[in-house]
């Protein structure tokens, strides 16, 4: 079974085998392989002009990228923490997302900025953040965060299709780890846009995305083994954000979990519950709607507490116990 | 300059006696809009929102929900700025005087008849208590009165399953064992008239409901006129939650079909909540059971006091409609039976 990391470099070297204005650039992706070993080999499969290694400014190289993207080309743009998109912030929010709209449809912006993003490997708060919530608030990006290999691939070749910028964001900790399923064969794309539900069960609805949604399945089966029965949703895309599947779920269920790693506050999660309680699943809610999300501090360095830092399986645990034991 | 208005149980039918009070919908001290609900009442028959006469102020609340009240005795005293007449009673009300409101207050008003009184004190009535979403829509699915269920759930709030572990609101519950006993004592009443039964099946798909009702409706109608009946009444069994429900549809033929859809529409909802509008309670001729929904064949169809036919729809093992005609052999004779069913099976 193929990792994340695989399945990613997997998609890029399809979508370039499939057309030429397809190239990958960013610091270290080439004779290196990538920091996370994530381009390993493409550089000698596709050579120089379309593995570029670029100098350590991301303003510099995301700026080149939209350029490309506004030329005819398909850039596919690596940033080694997705902490470090804060030095290119102008060029994806003000430029990237905003050039389509301003020239009155005139140009497309297509190129895709992928970046790890996510605590847990003790690098401190610099290069430990979930930096989705960023982008959700910039209309003009797409923003993708994949939970497992087989979906990466899919989503990613979709992201590179697509005629807009779209920031794809690989939770490093999964980069090294298989999925639950085998990534399939080919160059099927699974759309944007679409959420995915992972597992179905009566009792209560679980809405995760990136690392999140391993980490839900497994609340969910050790539930499962207490007889209490969860659905797992994956909105795969957060921008824009899929709700139908989750207003299903919760109508039959009546008790709804979001979770994210980033910080509660500004999370796209509170879109997630916004909808809800706004919608017409509402009459069907059974408990309140919880909410478990990173706290509202910068990553800590010490292990312990970048751990007490964002949601572990424990905590999901034990709020999905509540609400279903709580809220009969 | 201000009054004091004392709003007695009305007498809301001919045969009316006495009225069974449900609950207030207003609390001692409360601003009221004249046509503001102030109580409901149950009877034999139906049940009925009394409305504020006047703007005013609810001052003494006279009774307890669950009791039984005669005619014309006092049920609240209001404060208003103008006058109101009183109803004219058989007896005449008399004017209640500081010293008898305060004497009710401290008892139950003339019970007639024994009944639990339903577990509401006066401090909570108007106060809608904390409820999830979930329970609040499966309380008034089932007829359940929030007020009545004690909350388990954290914060005293009611839950889902706080509901589905109620029981029915005792005020509801006897309301359904009446409507049960009055249906049944009426069929009882038909059972001496000598009757028959027609089934035959056609093939014709159901669709929409109430637009389906409605053309049943109007062509049972103009079958029925078609025999010489001149003043035609259906009644459409309506399950709601108190029980059946059986609004009349006058004349239903006479209507074009677009208004006669949209009133089956609106009766339907309104029966399902209990609410059937007294013009609509009486004078049925003849009666529909539509069991389409039910994928069941027919039911012996039965006739209801003052009835000549009645008539069921249902669903055939083949998927075909199946219509069956019960007939009041004193109106009509078998052959007439056999003639109605065939040329109602020829109108669908």
């Amino acid at each position: 079974m193929l990792t994340m990391a695989e399945a990613v470099r997997e998609a890029m070297t399809i979508a370039m085998e499939e057309r030429p204005e397809v190239f990958l650039m960013g610091e270290d992706v080439g004779v290196y392989g990538g920091a996370f070993g994530v381009s390993a080999g493409m550089y000698e499969k596709f050579g120089a002009d379309r593995v570029i290694d670029t100098p350590i400014s991301e303003l510099g190289y995301i700026g080149a990228a939209v350029g490309a993207a506004l030329s005819g080309m398909r850039p596919i743009a690596e940033i080694q923490f997705s902490d470090f998109s804060a030095q290119a912030m102008d060029q994806i929010a003000n430029q990237a997302a905003k050039i389509h709209f301003m020239l009155g449809g005139a140009l497309h912006v297509p190129m895709v900025i992928r970046a790890p993003q996510g605590s847990g490997t003790g690098a401190a708060a610099q290069h430990s953040q979930i930096v989705e919530n960023w982008f959700t608030n910039v209309p003009g990006l797409k923003v993708v965060v994949p939970s497992n290999p087989a979906d990466a691939k899919g989503l990613l070749l979709s992201a590179i299709d697509d005629p807009n910028p779209v920031v794809f964001l690989e939770h490093k900790l999964l980069y090294k780890t298989p999925g639950w399923e085998p990534v399939p064969e080919g160059n099927a794309r699974i759309p944007l846009g679409v959420s995915r539900v992972v597992r179905t069960g009566d009792d209560l609805t679980i809405v995760a995305t990136g690392i999140m949604v391993k980490k839900s399945l497994e609340v969910a089966e050790k539930l499962s083994a207490e007889g209490i029965e969860a659905t797992v949703i994956d909105p795969r895309t957060i921008s824009p954000l899929d709700m139908s599947t989750t207003f299903e779920s919760v109508d039959l269920t009546g008790r709804l979990l979001v979770v994210q790693e980033g910080p509660s506050h500004g999370g796209f999660i509170n879109e997630v519950i916004a909808q809800v309680a706004g919608s017409h699943v509402f009459g069907s809610l059974k408990a309140p709607i919880k909410k478990l999300a990173g706290l509202n501090i910068p990553i800590p360095y010490a292990p312990q507490l970048e751990k007490a830092a964002v949601p572990q399986v424990e905590d999901i645990y034990v709020a999905a116990n509540e609400i279903v034991k709580t809220w009969r | 300059m201000s009054f004091k208005h004392t709003v007695v149980m009305p007498k809301m039918s001919m045969t009316m006696e006495t009225g069974e009070l449900i609950g207030f919908h207003v609390s001692e001290g409360q601003e009221v809009k004249a046509g503001d609900v102030l109580f409901e009442v149950m009877t034999d028959k139906i049940d009925m929102e009394v409305e504020a006469p006047a703007d005013g102020k609810i001052e003494k609340l006279l009774a307890v929900p669950g009791a039984v009240l005669e005619i014309g005795k006092p049920v609240l005293i209001m404060e208003t700025q103008t006058q109101v007449l009183s109803f004219d009673f058989d007896e005449p009300t008399t004017e209640v005087s500081e010293a008898t409101i305060n004497a009710s207050v401290t008892e139950v008003p003339h019970q007639v008849v024994n009944v639990e009184p339903v577990a509401v004190t006066q401090s909570i009535i108007n106060k809608s208590p904390k409820s999830v979403p979930a329970a609040r829509n499966l309380a008034a699915d089932k007829g359940i009165n929030l007020q009545t269920i004690n909350p388990t759930g954290p914060s005293d709030t009611i839950t889902y399953e706080d509901v589905l572990n109620a029981n029915v609101d005792p005020a509801i519950a006897k309301r359904q064992q009446a409507n049960k006993e009055l249906i049944a004592k009426g069929i009882a009443a038909t059972l001496g008239i000598p009757q028959t039964s027609f089934t035959r099946s056609i093939n014709k798909p159901t669709r929409n409901h109430a637009e389906w009702h409605a053309q049943l409706l109007a062509k049972w109608a103009r079958t029925l006129r078609g025999f010489g009946q001149t003043e035609i009444g259906i009644a459409l069994i309506i399950e709601s939650k108190y029980g059946s429900a059986l609004p009349v549809f006058k004349n239903p033929d006479q209507l074009d079909l677009a208004s006669l859809i949209q009133l089956v529409e609106i009766t339907t909802e309104q029966a399902k909540i209990g609410k059937v509008p007294l013009a609509m309670l009486n004078g049925a001729t003849s009666t529909i059971f539509d069991l389409t929904s039910y994928s069941m064949t027919s039911t012996k169809p039965v006739l209801f006091p003052n009835q000549t036919t009645g008539l069921t729809v249902g669903i055939d093992s083949n998927g075909a409609l199946s219509l069956s005609l019960t007939i009041d052999l004193r109106a009509l004779d078998f052959y007439d039976g056999a003639l109605l069913l065939d040329r109602l099976a020829g109108a669908i």
